[in-house]
C-alpha cells in the first residue's frame, strides 16, 4: 500500500513533531505496519506499507494517520463526513430506489443521485495525489471515488444514472445465463452464487468488484448514481476468485470493509463532486441497512496483558491508548475494562486482540526479555543417530547429499518403469512439469546427474534422503503411503586422480560394498540376490538387498536403455533403500569382544571353477563345514581370461585360522585347508591351481 | 723402572700419508691389511721381530709398537665410520622424492548447506531443552488450515498459495500442523521444534522455490509470555550467528497467534549500520512468531486461562542463504557437485 506523506498531513500534523520522515516510518513499522521502502516523489515521500491481511482499516490514509497519531500522541483530524446539501432549495428530484434482495450478502447499500455534473479531467491537485500513490487518473468522477477509497478506505462506484433501467438499483444474485461485460471489456459468465448490482432488468455491476461497461460513467454522462455499500467479505472473495478478477475494491471488501462507513464515504465523495464536478443532489441519501451490526464489546484485564506480554503496563497507558485507536473504554473494576470495538476494526474479536493493541503501541521493543523456566531435557528424533551414521559414512566415501524436488510427471517417469507407475497427482499444479509426486528417488538423482554432466562434472556421487508417495491399490486418491527412502548414485573414476595409482571405474561391487557398510553400521547383515526384473537396472548387473530374508531395496547399474535416453556415456550405479526397516531398532552401543591371545595363520587357496558357480554359494558351503578355528575367508583375486578354459574362472581365497585356546600347528592348518579344498572340489568341481 | 721415551715410529708417518690418500671403503680395507694384516701386515711383522731383541730393549719397543697399533686401529675405525656415514648420506640422497608432488586427493566430505544449518539449528534448540518432532508432508486441510484458524475463504490463504492433492489434502504449507498434532496427544508443558519440508505454489526464481524447509517451535506452559519468546529466540540467534546479534520484535499478523510478531535480527553483514542486504535498515527480517491463539489452545483441550505459549516458524533455506552468503535459492536444489563440495 502506497501512502503519501503530504496526504497524511491532512489528518495528522506530523510536522509538529520535528522529526525526520524516517522516524515516522520506523514508528509505523514498530506498530505493525511495516514500511518496506521510502520513496522520494515530487519533493515529498511515499511510504510503501505492508498491510497484513487482518488490517483492511489501514488500506487508506486515514487508517495509517490514526496509527501515527496514536503512536505520537497527536490529534487525529478526520475529513468532513457531514451531509452536503444543495445550496438552492429548488433542485430537481429524480426518482430512484434501492432494493436489497439478499441482505446476508449485502448488509448495507447506500446511494445518492447527482445531476448536472461536468465530466472532465480532475484538477491538478487531485491528479497529483492519485499519481503519487500509483493510481492512474481517469475522469473527475472516477478519480473522486478512487480518492475517497484511498483516503478513508471505502470503495465507491458511480453509475451513469440514465443508463439504469427504471433508474433503480436491485441487489441480487445472478440468474442463470446472465452475463456482464465489465469495465475492462471482458464478458463475464455469472452464476447464481455471485452477488450482482442490477437495474430493473439487467446486471450492471459485480458487487464490490467491478462495474459494467454499459453503465460506465463517460464523457457524455450528465447524472450519476453514486454507490457506497457494504458487502459480505466471503461473497466478494468467492466471486472475485472464481472470475479471476481482483480489484482495489474487491481487495478491501474481501478483507472486510467498515459497515458504518458507507454513508460517511458517500457524503465525503458528494462533497468533493460538488466542489470539483459541480451538479446538484437529485435524491436524498438512500441507505438500505436492514440489520445494523451491533457494536462488539470485549473485556480487557490488565492481568491478562501481564500474563501474555510478560510486562505490567500502566492503566493510564491503556486507557489513553485505546481511545486514540477509537476504542471506547469504560472502567468495570480494578484492572478490568469494558472495551467497545470500532466498526472498522474487523480484526478484533477476543481479549487477546486488545492485549496486542496495547502491546504494539506500548512497543514490542520495550518488552524486557525473560526466559522460560527449564522443563525436561531436549531430544532429537529417534532416527537422529541413524541419519547421522548414514550421512557420515556416505561422506567418507565421497558422496554428497542432494536435495531434489518431490515433483515429477508421467512422461519423465516412463523410461524408468516397465508399466507407468500409479502416482499421486497434484490437483492444481503450477507447471506442466510438476504434476505428480515421486514414487522413487532415482529419477531425481538421474536428472541431477544429467545436469552435472552438462556442466562437465564427470565424477559424481550423490545420495538423497527423501520421501516417496505411493498410492495404494484401492484407487482412493486420499489413500497412499508417504515413506522415507535413501538413494545413492555414483559414476566416474573410483579413485581420485592421482599420479601413481591404478585407475578403476566405479562399478557394481564398489556400490555393493558401500551398501554393506551402511547397513552394517546400523547393525544389519546384508545379503544380495541377483535380479533381472528391475526395470531401471541392467538385468545382468542388479541385485536385491536382503536383511534377515526380507527385501530391503535394490542396487545395480542403470539400465542401458536409460543410459541411452539420457545420453550418458559412462556407466551409472544406483541404489535405493527404504529407511523405515533400516531405522528399526535404536542404534546399538558397540560391545567389546576379547581379542585372541594366539597368533592367526593365513593360507591362500587358488583354484579354477565354473563361472556359473556363485561365490556366495561356495562361501556358505564352507561356512557349513563349521570349522571353529576358521575365522575369515577373503576373496583376494579373481581372474577370467584367455589362459583359462572357456567358462572358467580362477579364484584365490585367503583363509585365516586362529584358536582362542592355543597356537595352531602347521599340521592342523594344513588339515583344515585340505578339508576346505576337498569340499570345493567335490561340490563345485574346483581344480587346484598353483 | 725407566720407561722408554715416546718416539714416533717411522711406520706412523708412512701410515698417515697413506691414510690421507684413501678415498673409499675398499682402499681403507686394503690399508688395514697392509698394516695390520695377520701375516704380512707391516706392524704385525714388526711385532714378530720383537723376539729378536734383547730383554732390555723388548719392553720399550713392544710398548712403542703396541701404541702404534692402537693409534692405527683407532684412526682406521674412525675413518671407516666417516666413510660409512658418507655412503649412508649418499644413499638417502638417492632415495629422495619430490615432496611438492600433489598428495592423494582424498575426497573431502561435505554437508549440504541446508542439512548443515538444519542440524546446527536443531542442536541449539535441543541444548535449550526442545524436543525435535516430525510429521507428514501431506496434510489434511484441517490440520494445515482449519485447526490453525484459517478456515476456507480466509484471506490468509492467499498468503500461502497451496498445492492441493484433493479437496481435503494438501502438501503442507508449513510445519505447524505438527504443533496441533502434538498438542492433541500431549499435555503441557510442550517444548518442541518441528523441522521439515514444506510446499508452496510458487514459481521458481532466485528467492522462491515450490519446496523449502522450516523449523517451527512451540512452547506451552503456565506463565509463558511474549517476553519469553523474545528471550528464547535471542539466545538462539546469538548462538547461531554471533554473541553480538541483537533481535527485535515487531507486531505482525498470523491467524494462529495473538499477539503476533515478526522477529528481526541485527544485520549480520553490517552489524546494524545499514547495507544492501538489510536495505539500509540495519535489520533482517527472519521469522514470524507470536503467542499461540487461545482458540487453538481451546481446540486441543488446553485451558487458555491456565496455559499460554509461544510459537514461531523460520525458513531453513533463508537462514542458509544468509549464513553462507549464497545469492540464489535454486542452487540448493540443483545438486551441482561443485556447489555441494563447498560446504
Ligand atoms: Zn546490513
Amino acid at each position: 500500500m502506497r501512502i503519501s506523506c503530504p496526504w497524511l498531513r491532512d489528518f495528522v500534523d506530523i510536522d509538529i513533531l520535528g522529526v525526520e520522515t524516517t522516524e515516522v516510518a520506523d514508528a509505523l513499522t514498530m506498530v505493525g505496519l511495516k514500511v518496506e521502502e521510502i520513496q522520494e516523489f515530487n519533493d515529498s515521500y511515499i511510504f510503501d506499507v505492508e498491510v497484513t491481511t487482518n488490517r483492511p482499516d489501514c488500506l487508506n490514509h486515514l487508517g495509517i494517520a490514526r496509527e501515527i497519531a496514536a503512536h505520537f500522541r497527536l490529534r487525529l483530524k478526520p475529513p468532513d463526513f457531514s451531509l452536503p446539501q444543495n445550496e438552492e432549495h429548488n433542485a430537481t428530484i429524480l426518482s430512484s430506489s434501492v432494493t436489497i434482495e439478499n441482505s446476508d450478502l449485502c448488509p448495507r447499500y447506500a446511494a445518492r443521485v447527482i445531476t448536472g455534473i461536468r465530466i472532465e479531467e480532475s484538477p491538478d491537485w487531485l491528479r497529483a495525489r492519485l499519481e503519487a500513490v500509483g493510481q492512474r487518473p481517469i475522469n473527475n468522477i472516477v478519480d473522486i471515488t478512487n480518492y475517497v477509497m484511498l483516503e478513508v478506505g471505502h470503495p465507491l462506484h458511480a453509475f451513469d444514472y440514465e443508463k439504469l433501467q427504471e433508474n433503480r438499483i436491485v441487489v441480487r444474485t445472478a440468474k442463470r445465463g446472465e452475463s456482464l461485460i465489465t469495465l475492462d471489456g471482458v464478458q463475464r459468465k455469472l452464476d447464481s452464487s455471485m452477488l450482482m448490482i442490477c437495474d430493473a432488468a439487467d446486471v450492471v455491476a459485480l458487487a464490490g468488484i467491478m462495474g459494467g461497461e454499459e453503465s460506465e460513467v463517460s464523457e457524455g454522462s450528465r447524472s450519476i448514481l453514486l454507490e457506497s455499500a457494504y458487502f459480505n467479505p466471503a461473497t466478494v472473495r468467492r466471486t472475485a476468485k472464481s472470475l479471476g478478477l481482483r480489484t482495489e475494491a474487491s481487495f478491501r471488501f474481501e478483507r472486510g470493509a467498515d459497515a458504518e462507513m458507507p454513508v460517511k464515504a458517500l457524503n465525503r465523495a458528494c462533497r468533493l463532486i460538488q466542489e470539483i464536478a459541480g451538479g446538484t443532489f437529485a435524491s436524498p441519501v438512500m441507505d438500505e441497512y436492514p440489520n445494523p451490526q451491533p457494536q462488539r464489546t470485549l473485556q480487557l484485564r490488565s492481568e491478562r496483558i501481564r500474563k501474555v506480554v510478560g510486562v505490567s503496563i500502566d492503566a493510564e497507558f491503556i486507557t489513553d491508548t485505546l481511545p486514540r485507536l477509537e476504542f471506547k473504554v469504560s472502567h468495570a473494576q480494578e484492572g478490568v475494562w469494558q472495551v467497545k470495538v470500532p466498526s472498522f476494526r474487523v480484526d478484533i474479536g477476543i481479549e487477546d486482540d486488545l492485549v496486542e493493541e496495547v502491546a504494539r503501541h506500548y512497543g514490542y521493543d520495550r518488552i524486557q526479555t525473560t526466559y522460560p523456566a527449564p522443563s525436561g531435557i531436549g531430544s532429537f528424533l529417534s532416527t537422529h543417530n541413524h541419519d547421522r551414521i548414514l550421512t557420515r559414512t556416505l561422506g567418507r566415501f565421497g558422496f554428497l547429499e542432494a536435495f531434489n524436488y518431490v515433483f515429477t510427471n508421467p512422461s519423465k517417469e516412463t523410461p524408468f518403469w516397465n508399466h507407468p507407475p500409479s502416482m499421486v497427482a497434484i490437483s492444481n499444479p503450477l507447471t506442466e512439469e510438476d504434476t505428480h509426486l515421486r514414487v522413487s528417488l532415482v529419477p531425481g538423482l538421474v536428472e541431477a546427474l544429467r545436469r552435472n554432466f552438462h556442466r562437465g562434472n564427470k565424477v559424481v556421487r550423490l545420495f538423497e534422503f527423501g520421501k516417496v508417495f505411493t498410492p495404494s491399490d484401492s484407487g482412493d486418491a486420499e489413500d497412499f503411503k508417504e515413506t522415507p527412502r535413501l538413494a545413492l548414485l555414483a559414476t566416474g573414476e573410483f579413485y581420485q586422480p592421482f599420479w601413481n595409482t591404478f585407475r578403476d571405474e566405479f562399478h557394481f561391487h564398489h556400490l555393493k560394498g558401500i551398501v554393506e557398510v551402511l547397513l552394517e553400521e546400523l547393525g544389519h547383515q546384508a545379503e544380495f540376490e541377483a535380479r533381472s526384473d528391475i526395470a531401471l537396472l541392467h538385468p545382468g548387473i542388479a541385485a536385491r538387498v536382503l536383511v534377515n530374508g526380507e527385501a530391503l531395496g535394490v542396487l545395480g547399474q542403470l539400465h542401458p536403455r536409460l543410459q541411452e535416453t539420457y545420453k550418458f556415456l559412462q556407466t551409472v550405479l544406483v541404489a535405493e533403500l527404504p529407511l523405515d526397516p533400516i531405522y528399526g531398532d535404536p542404534v546399538r552401543e558397540p560391545q567389546y569382544e576379547s581379542l585372541g591371545r594366539f597368533p592367526s595363520i593365513q593360507r591362500d587357496l587358488c583354484f579354477v571353477v565354473d563361472k556359473k558357480v556363485e561365490y556366495a554359494t561356495m562361501l556358505s558351503a564352507l561356512r557349513e563345514l563349521d570349522i571353529p578355528d576358521l575365522q575369515d575367508i577373503q576373496l583376494v583375486d579373481l581372474y577370467q581370461g584367455s589362459t583359462l578354459p572357456w567358462g572358467k574362472v580362477s579364484l584365490a581365497i585367503r583363509l585365516t585360522f586362529a584358536s582362542p585356546k592355543k597356537t595352531l600347528t602347521q599340521e592342523e592348518v594344513n588339515r583344515y585347508t585340505d578339508e576346505i579344498f576337498s569340499v570345493l572340489k567335490s561340490t563345485f568341481s574346483a581344480e587346484a591351481r598353483s | 723402572m725407566k720407561t722408554a721415551p715416546d718416539r714416533v715410529h717411522p711406520l706412523w708417518d708412512e701410515f698417515c700419508r697413506h691414510l690421507n690418500s684413501v678415498s673409499s671403503l675398499v682402499e681403507l680395507s686394503d690399508l688395514k691389511d697392509k698394516y695390520l694384516g695377520r701375516k704380512r701386515g707391516l706392524i704385525s711383522l714388526e711385532l714378530r721381530k720383537l723376539g729378536a731383541l734383547s730383554p732390555q730393549e723388548r719392553p720399550a719397543a713392544g710398548h712403542e709398537l703396541n701404541e702404534l697399533k692402537k693409534r692405527v686401529e683407532k684412526l682406521l675405525s674412525q675413518r671407516t665410520g666417516e666413510f660409512k656415514e658418507k655412503e649412508r648420506l649418499r644413499k638417502l640422497e638417492m632415495e629422495g622424492i619430490d615432496v611438492t608432488l600433489p598428495g592423494y586427493a582424498f575426497a573431502p566430505s561435505a554437508i549440504h548447506p541446508l542439512r548443515r544449518v538444519w542440524k546446527e539449528m536443531e542442536e541449539i534448540f535441543v541444548r535449550m531443552g526442545f524436543a525435535v518432532v516430525s510429521g507428514p508432508e501431506v496434510e489434511s486441510d484441517y490440520y494445515n488450515f482449519e485447526a490453525l484458524n484459517i478456515p476456507k475463504g480466509h484471506p490468509a490463504r492467499d498468503d500461502q498459495d497451496t498445492l492441493y492433492l484433493s479437496e481435503n489434502l494438501v502438501l503442507r504449507t508449513h510445519t505447524s500442523p505438527v504443533q496441533i498434532r502434538t498438542m492433541e496427544n500431549q499435555k503441557p508443558p510442550i517444548r518442541i521444534i518441528v523441522p521439515g519440508r514444506v510446499y508452496r505454489r510458487d514459481a521458481v526464481d532466485a528467492t522462491h522455490t515450490p519446496m523449502f524447509h522450516q523449523i517451527e517451535g512451540l512452547l506451552v506452559d503456565e506463565g509463558i509470555s511474549l517476553a519469553d519468546l523474545k528471550g528464547t529466540l535471542e539466545v538462539f540467534f546469538k548462538v547461531l550467528f554471533s554473541p553480538d546479534t541483537r533481535v527485535r520484535l515487531r507486531p505482525s499478523y498470523f491467524p494462529f497467534v495473538e499477539p503476533g510478531a515478526e522477529l528481526d535480527i541485527s544485520c549480520i553483514f553490517c552489524a546494524g549500520g545499514g547495507c544492501r542486504v538489510c536495505k539500509k535498515s540495519g535489520w533482517i527480517e527472519i521469522l514470524g512468531a507470536g503467542m499461540v491463539h487461545p482458540r487453538i489452545l481451546e481446540r486441543v483441550g488446553y485451558d487458555p486461562e491456565k496455559y499460554t505459549g509461544f510459537a514461531w516458524g523460520m525458513g531453513i533455506d533463508r537462514i542458509a542463504l544468509l549464513k553462507y552468503q549464497v545469492n540464489d535459492l535454486r542452487l540448493f536444489f540443483e545438486n551441482d557437485v561443485r556447489f555441494l563440495r563447498q560446504f
